[in-house]
């Protein structure tokens, strides 16, 4: 899709061994901006140990992933999230000592420039700066109907809404890449359909693309453009949303139904 | 109000207030790594100890004013700190690192005792008489009060800012959830030895204000007993909690003093205060300000980890 023929994201061959098993059994994927790219496969099938092998938080044991045509295999997780590549996870990713509102400050963390010195020392120079990362704050929990919950600590959330604030925090960041690892778990369905909207319009407006592992099938079918489907570890499909309710293969590992 | 002490009160009662006020700062820095950051070092004392002999080494061979002695310390100390810190950017954490960080506290004082040409050993030395800004003599009580309060403000002020920054969330990021703080590009490892040399520095100037006020260095003022004292005033004061470093340092220095008129029975009611404080406030002796002024700042970081 690009001029010079590199993908946005492009995932090769990729392999990851934990001891005897093999999680991640030479995964191909190939992601570009403005797309919502959706991950589904049954259980086990390797699609956070994916995320979390393109994120740097494990290693890969073959293969190469590729971001803007250029190997990130080997950087650490905050190296990888300093090319703009932002994730959730599927359990707790919150900080759960700090309050929504923190939450989503520290989602700004790359973005916000100041030195340790003037940190301590220059009051005001760092008051502009935090001001407006407070607006900012403000504005997305508001954006996503969280703007209630803003000062309460995380540990008081309920699970709705950690999910919803965990999403605000990948989303408030200028990112270029979201991964986003279950996001719907635990919501009412009306909330779910309003996240897929709203990541949809995201990847358009900002032109950010989007690898979403998903169960709700009808939320996958309702907003992606492309879906991915793996089995022990593997891609074994890859294409539109109508091409994947059609794949026989699919359909006997994963949907049954459609 | 604070300034104003040196002429309305005695030089012991100024004594006893310069010792509170240094011990904030003890407690601060300690509680940084023990609250904030999340780890178990237990090197606060060895801190201490470095701030304190390079604070009068300098004082003494570089005939240095006091306040760049008390800078250079806390410099150094810093820089020590850092090197401390290896073990945990290794990955060791919890009680490993505790005892690591333990023996290193008793390295330095075996350092203190048999590096005679340098700390002349185990009876340490006397401070030479530090001097501000060539005239005042910072061993008076009423001079080292008022220089010990401006530069314990100034270190507070500005850990108040530090603790309100991005820096500041991205240590208690690293802490409550690496794995999140990472996903967000705070890189931990770094965050971990900016905590570590903060640290050093703030229980550095700490050591260096000891060294005024006391007049002597000593390896035995830098054992375990000392440490404990000191993490008390972290865990009485509130682990974690900016307020509570103040608010401990001060009870647990001024307490001992109150109760010394009381031979025999003084230990017991320090012991007995910190075992009740301990039963009925276990997040410290700060929940009686967070609890009646809920929406200072305190409360954004009152959570322990």
């Amino acid at each position: 899709m690009n001029a010079n023929n590199t993908h946005f994201l492009e995932v090769v061959d990729a392999s990851v061994q934990f001891g005897e098993l093999r999680a991640v059994d030479g995964a191909s994927l190939i992601c570009e901006r403005g797309i919502v790219h959706a991950l589904i496969g049954p259980n086990g099938a390797g699609k956070s140990t994916l995320f979390n092998a393109i994120t740097g938080n494990v290693a890969l044991s073959g293969g190469d992933i590729l971001f803007n045509g250029k190997s990130i295999v080997g950087l650490g997780p905050s190296r990888v999230a300093s090319l703009g590549i932002r994730r959730t996870f599927q359990h707790g990713g919150l900080l759960q000592g700090m309050t929504v509102f923190e939450n989503l400050l520290v989602g700004m963390h790359q973005e916000i420039h100041y030195s340790v010195f003037s940190a301590m020392f220059r009051p005001s120079v760092v008051g502009d700066i935090e001001r407006k990362c407070y607006e900012r704050a403000e504005e997305m929990a508001s954006s996503l109907g969280i703007a209630g919950l803003l000062h309460r600590p995380v540990s008081q959330l309920s699970g709705g809404e950690r999910r919803m604030v965990e999403i605000a925090r990948a989303l408030i960041a200028e990112s270029n890449l979201l991964l986003l690892d279950e996001p719907a778990v635990g919501l009412i369905p009306p909330a779910r359909l309003e996240i897929m909207k709203f990541i949809t319009n995201l990847a358009k407006s900002r032109n950010v693309g989007v690898i979403l592992i998903e169960h709700s099938i009808d939320m996958v079918l309702s907003g992606a453009d492309l879906i991915t489907v793996l089995n022990f570890g593997r891609t074994i499909a890859t294409g539109t949303p109508s091409e994947i309710c059609n794949n026989k293969e699919v359909i006997d590992a994963y949907l049954g139904y459609c | 109000m604070m300034l104003s002490l040196p002429i309305l009160v005695s030089d012991y009662i100024l004594f006893i207030l310069t010792k509170a006020l240094m011990y904030v700062l003890v407690a601060t820095g300690f509680n940084l790594l023990l609250g904030f950051a999340g780890q178990l070092v237990f090197a606060n004392v060895a801190f201490f100890g470095i701030g304190a002999y390079s604070c009068s080494l300098i004082l003494m061979h570089l005939n240095a004013p006091f306040l760049v002695a008390l800078f250079g310390g806390a410099l150094i100390t810093s820089l020590m700190a850092m090197i401390v810190c290896l073990p945990a950017l290794r990955g060791i954490k919890g009680l490993y690192l505790a005892i690591i960080t333990l023996a290193f506290g008793e390295l330095m004082r075996w350092i203190y005792i048999y590096w005679t040409p340098v700390t002349q050993g185990a009876g340490g030395f006397s401070v030479p008489t530090p001097y501000i800004f060539g005239v005042l003599d910072a061993s008076k009580p009423k001079v080292i009060y008022i220089t010990t309060f401006v530069i314990v403000f100034i270190l507070l002020w500005s850990f108040s800012r530090f603790l309100k920054s991005k820096y500041g969330r991205g240590i208690i990021a690293a802490r409550d959830n690496p794995y999140a703080a990472e996903s967000v590009g705070v890189d931990t490892r770094s965050y971990l030895v900016m905590a570590f040399g903060i640290s050093g520095f703030y229980v550095g100037a700490a050591g260096g204000i000891y060294s005024a006020i006391i007049g002597r260095v000593v390896p035995d003022a830098f054992g375990l007993s000392e440490l404990l004292n000191q993490f008390g005033m972290v865990i009485v004061g509130g682990l974690g909690s900016f307020l509570g470093s103040i608010i401990g340092g001060v009870a647990l220095s001024v307490l001992p003093d109150l109760v010394s008129g009381f031979p025999g029975y003084g230990e017991l009611i320090v012991s007995v205060f910190m075992l009740f404080v301990l039963l009925f406030m276990p997040k410290g002796l700060v929940t009686v300000v967070t609890k009646r002024f809920p929406k200072t700042v305190e409360n954004y970081y009152r959570n322990r980890p």
